[in-house]
């Protein structure tokens, strides 16, 4: 008779003894949950979000300018990644870094993500080349000085004059060929693009200010005729002469100056 | 324009007979120094009138504005200088 009733009794030990087993599980998993999520505070994981984007987008903070810019799919694929890693911060990191690696080359290293954060009110670093280039205009680059007359970085001067009745219109013949006209027309590479041509006038003129074996110099009254050796083709000799010839390349420049006023400049 | 030749200056422009704005004057002016011999003899030491202007080295007139222009050939006959003409630039 007693028999059932001492199964009855070892059944419910087990069962109770499991129910117990399973509460246990159940608390130290969520002491471990409730750990992890101190660690990665909500709106922090947002800011981790924030960080990439924003690294993606400038990629001046971490010296990640090479980055194309990220797309709208990156995106969504960083946000996602985000929500479903709640469990662990060490997922979070692994999984952007792998994302990151699949979607783009590997410049960034998420160390330096890390390091910048989003909300610092801190200024970024200067960039010295940066600061320097806006103290030192490009070569080529012009100011307008007044009068129609405008200058260049290396100081040289472009006003009235010629045919075309302006400097910076004249050199600009130089530009492209004028295979019909007669003798030698110099044509400068830079398909036309004012500022290459100005800043090849430029270098040429610093080139030839600091003399030496490339340069020649001719001097008539005010007037200035530099002639100098490049040492590179920067475009070739047009005109008639120069089209029989088949355009040969030219690497020298001649400056005709008066002053620092350009009279003209040409390849030949 | 009506050419007597190549700048031996800057060794480029095409020499053409221009003729001043005020009593049309001929000189021979280059079409990329702007500098000026007085003749088609161009072996001397040209002329650079101040820019940019170039006022006419013979009276008050200059040589870049209107009426100042390149000479035709009726001008040329004019001036004498026909045998100097080597060609015509478009």
């Amino acid at each position: 008779m007693n028999q059932p009733d001492h199964k009855q009794h070892k059944s419910k030990m087990r069962s109770s003894s499991w129910t117990i087993w399973i509460v246990v599980f159940l608390v130290m998993y969520f002491v471990l949950q409730s750990q992890q999520d101190k660690k990665i505070p909500p709106n922090q994981q947002g800011e981790v979000v924030q960080n990439e984007k924003s690294v993606s987008s400038s990629g001046e903070s971490t010296g990640a300018r090479a980055l194309p810019p990220v797309n709208a799919g990156d995106h969504h694929s960083q946000s996602k990644i985000v929500k479903g890693s709640h469990q662990t911060g060490l997922k979070l990191q692994a999984d952007s870094n792998a994302s990151q690696t699949n979607a783009r080359p590997i410049t960034t290293s998420p160390a330096k993500i890390k390091l910048t954060p989003a909300n610092s009110n801190r200024p970024p670093p200067a960039d010295s080349s940066k600061s320097n280039a806006k103290s030192q205009p490009e070569l080529g680059q012009l100011r307008e000085l007044g009068g129609k007359v405008w200058e260049s970085a290396a100081g040289l001067k472009y006003g009235p004059g010629s045919q075309e009745k302006h400097r910076l219109l004249h050199i600009m013949r130089h530009a492209q060929d004028q295979p019909n006209r007669p003798g030698k027309h110099g044509v400068f590479l830079g398909e036309g693009d004012r500022k290459k041509i100005l800043a090849l006038i430029d270098e040429a003129y610093l080139k030839a200010l600091k003399g030496g074996r490339q340069v020649e110099k001719k001097k008539e009254g005010n007037r200035v005729v530099y002639t100098v050796e490049m040492g590179r083709r920067i475009g070739f000799v047009g005109g008639q002469v120069g089209n029989k010839r088949g355009k040969p390349s030219a690497s020298r420049i001649r400056l005709v100056l008066d002053g620092t006023n350009v009279i003209t400049a040409f390849p030949l | 324009m009506f050419y007597v030749g190549t700048c031996p200056f800057c060794e480029q422009g095409n020499l053409g007979v221009r003729l001043c704005s005020n009593s049309e004057d001929a000189v021979i002016l280059c079409d990329e120094c702007d500098a000026v011999w007085l003749s088609p003899e161009i072996t001397g030491k040209p002329l650079f009138p101040e820019e940019p202007d170039l006022p006419c080295p013979y009276c008050a007139g200059n040589l870049t504005e209107s009426p100042a222009r390149w000479a035709s050939m009726g001008d040329i006959l004019k001036s004498g200088w026909i045998t100097a003409i080597k060609g015509e630039t478009d």
